[in-house]
Order: structure tokens, then sequence, then C-alpha cells
């Protein structure tokens, strides 16, 4: 059951959380400005919508899943090679 | 960020605050594109406007307890080009012919409207009507309209797809004298 | 859990409530209006309102303009109607000396004040308003009847709205949905 849940839950280590948070809001940003000027340019509100639902999907297509890019530095933890006494 | 969902709900908060300023670009944009133009104040003639009185007896034309109630109906040129309040934001402009008048000193002020249409593209939007009849039969509060002189002009309400809804009327206006009731004995033929 | 965690966490609730509530309130009083963000309900505004628009009204005119959307409730019936105005008059009524019972429910009127009197028509509909008033009413009365005019509006949000009262399937899918979320939370 757990390694269902963790194979849904699409975890990435913290180099790949930074890349993807930058991804993401360029993406945006890019995006909300792209379908602005086409949307004045061509003087049509509709192709702003759906010049930004394209975005909005490239976006989450790109960020969402765990791509092998965002998981290229796992976190490597401390390993144990010592042992603790419980001193009565 | 760790997981799936945690991103996916970032994005939707990001998104929707990108929409936020998406509209509001739209909106500022149209806004200043309509004010060049100046859409409160645009040219639009009104002409050869010809007024029939009759007198109704029915609840549905606002006759109380089948009381005479005098009713108006115009027949009426109009000259106009609105292309100007058309832009990328303009989702509908709804143009209607107003007819301002005074009553007894206890009804200071009546306003009526005699016609409307809605415009939805920038190709309808230059009217040149001949003889357009009123889109309904209209009564004023009082029950007789004392052939009173009335004001017509022309105004319009602007629909945006997004932002605050605007109007405008035109410049000048046509002085109409509501006649006698049709068929009556003092009418002259 | 204990005892004093759990009453936080209700009273973490109660402020969320609370303070949305505030919000509503704050916002009528600042529009003037008794319900400032309304929910256009059917078609008969079309092509400018679709149903699930919402509608952001603004009440503190003294009066309304022929041309204006008002949203309007008929005396006794609780649903909000939006339509545009086809005619106004101005009239100062005569004083009535009759007195009335303490049970009356016909709003209280200044003497010698003007009263707008309004007639309005939805943009989809054949005719005028009439037979949607309360039986005897010819006009509506700005100050009684109107909730507000429309100064803007955002396009389909509001459909959410409509659809959990009045689609059975999306308000049980909703709260499972809700459900299930709790459920699969690690958090």
């Amino acid at each position: 059951m757990d390694q269902l849940v963790s194979k849904f839950e699409g975890n990435i280590d913290f180099k790949g959380q930074q890349l993807a948070e930058s991804v993401s809001n360029t993406v945006l940003i890019v995006g909300s400005v792209a379908s602005c000027l086409i949307g004045f340019v061509t003087q049509n509100v509709k192709l702003t919508c759906y010049a930004f639902a394209i975005f909005l999907i490239l976006d989450l297509v790109i960020v969402v899943p765990p791509w092998k890019q965002y998981r290229a530095n796992p976190v490597r933890f401390a390993t144990s090679n010592r042992s603790i006494e419980v001193v009565n | 960020m760790f997981s799936a969902l945690q991103r996916f709900q970032g994005i939707s908060s990001n998104v929707i605050t990108a929409a936020i300023w998406i509209s509001l670009f739209v909106a500022l944009s149209s806004y200043a594109q309509l004010y060049l133009n100046e859409f409160r104040s645009l040219p639009a003639v009104i002409d050869h406007v010809k007024a029939v009185t009759t007198l109704k007896y029915s609840r549905g034309f606002g006759s109380r307890n089948r009381e005479p109630k005098e009713n108006s109906r115009i027949a009426f040129d109009l000259t106009a080009d609105i292309s100007d309040l058309f832009n990328w934001n303009t989702k509908q402009v709804f143009v209607y012919l107003t007819a301002e008048y005074e009553g007894q000193p206890s009804i200071p002020a009546n306003k009526v409207t005699f016609w409307n249409k809605i415009i939805t593209k920038k190709e309808d939007a230059v009217l040149n009507l001949q003889k357009e009849r009123s889109s309904f039969s209209v009564w004023d509060v009082e029950d007789s309209f004392r052939q009173r002189n009335a004001s017509l002009k022309l105004e319009w309400n602007i629909q945006p797809h997004v932002g605050l809804l605007l109007w405008g009327e035109n410049k000048g206006s046509y002085e109409l004298t509501f006649p006698e009731v049709k068929g009556s004995s003092s009418a002259s033929t | 859990m204990n005892l004093r965690q759990q009453l936080i966490q209700g009273l973490n609730i109660a402020m969320v409530v609370c303070s949305a509530f505030m919000f509503w309130k704050g916002l009528a009083l600042v529009t003037g209006s008794s319900s400032p963000i309304v929910v256009v309900l059917s078609g008969s505004m079309e092509p400018a309102f679709q149903r699930g628009d919402i509608l952001f009204l603004w009440n503190r005119n003294q009066y309304v303009d022929v041309g204006d959307i008002v949203v309007y409730n008929i005396k006794e019936k609780e649903i909000p109607i939006v339509h545009r105005v086809m005619r106004e008059h101005k009239v100062i009524p005569e004083v009535k000396t009759k007195k009335r019972s303490a049970r009356s429910k016909k709003p209280v009127h200044e003497p010698g004040k003007v009263r707008q009197l309004l007639l309005t028509k939805g943009d989809n509909n054949p005719t005028d308003d009439l037979p949607l008033y309360a039986y005897g009413q010819t006009y509506l009365d700005r100050e009684d009847d109107i909730v507000g005019k429309v100064m803007g509006y955002i396009p389909k949000l509001g459909y959410v709205t409509i659809l959990i009262t009045e689609n059975v399937y999306f308000k049980y899918a909703l709260l499972g949905l809700l459900g299930l979320s709790t459920l699969l939370q690690k958090e």
C-alpha cells in the first residue's frame, strides 16, 4: 500500500523543487504576457483565453509529473554505523 | 513542492493570480480604447418621427379598472455609427431610444424607452434605419400624455467580456410632441 | 488529540466562518445593498448575462437611470430578478392620512419625498415585467424593491452554485470528493 501511495505522490528532490518552481513561474509569466499581447493585437478575447489555456496545460505537463530531471540529485541520508547503548 | 499534489495546488493558485492580472489588463486596455473613441458622446441623427396616440383599456397596456389609458407608438428614422464602441472586450452594445418629458408639479420627471436593439458585431454597428417602428406601446404614469413635449435621445450600454458596464448617449436630441388621441373629435385629419 | 487541541481547532473553524460573514456584511454596508453579489439564475438577459455569471451590485445612488441593469425582489418572493430599467417616473405621492395597522407589511414612506417608479424588462423577454410584479403593483419603487444596480460582472464563475443547488449528482460528487481528499491527506 505504501509503495503504491509513494508512486502516486510523485516526490522529487530539493534541487528539483527549485527547478520546478522557477520553470513554472517562467512559463506562467511568459504565458500571461503572450496571451495578453496575442489578444490585443488580434482584437480577439477568445484568442487570449485559448492561448492562456494552452500555456496552463503546458505548465502542468512540465512541472507536475516527476520527470527524471527533477530527481537527478537525490538526498543522501547519513548511514548509521554506531549503535546507541542504553545505560540504566 | 515535494509531492505532485502540492505542485498542482501551487500552480493552481498562481494560475488564478495570473488570470486576475490578465482580466485587469483586458478591462483597462479596452476602457482606454473606448475613452479615446469618446464612447460617452457620439453623434447620431433621429429624424422624421411620427407618433400615434391611442386609447387602450386592458391591463397589459397600463389600464387600471378598464379605464382608458393613452398609449403611444412612434415611427422614426435613425442614422448612427457606433462602430467606435466595438473592441476586443465588447460583448454586446444595447442601443435604445428614450423620451424624456415633465409631468404635473407632483411628477417632476419621466423617461420612457420606445425602441431597443442588441448589437453584437462591429459589422452591424452602422445603423441606417428608415421608418423604424417602436418596439412597444408606451404609457405614462398619468392617464393621458396631455400632448406634452418630449426630448428623444439615442442611448447605449456597452457590455464588456470583463470589466465595468459603460453607458453613453448621443449629442443633441429630437423634440417630439405627443399627438392627440387618434380618431378623437378634436384631432385634425 | 486532547481536548484543548480539539477546542482550538473548533475555534479556528469558527474564526474562518465569522470572518467570511464579516466580509459579506461589510461589503453589504459599503455598497448599500442587502445582497451585493448575486448569481444569474435565468436566461432572461441573454446574450448579455448567462446563467452562472456573478454580478457586483451598487446601491448608493439616489436614483437609477433608464437603461441600467438592476436586481430587484418582488414583495414576499425571495428570488432576485436581474432585468433592465425601461421606464422611470419621479413622483411625489399625495400624503395619506389613513392610519396603518401595526401588522401591515407595507413600508412607511416619508411624505413629500420623490419616489422613483420603475418598469423593467428582460432583454430576452418579449414583454415587460408587469406580469411578474405583485398583484395590483404596476411599478417598482426604487427604494423598496431594488436591491442594487449592476456595475460589473465575472462570466460563468457562479455556475458551481447553480450546479450545487439544482444538480443532485453534483452535490454528492462534490461531498464525496471532499471526504476522499481529507481521508487521503497525510498531514
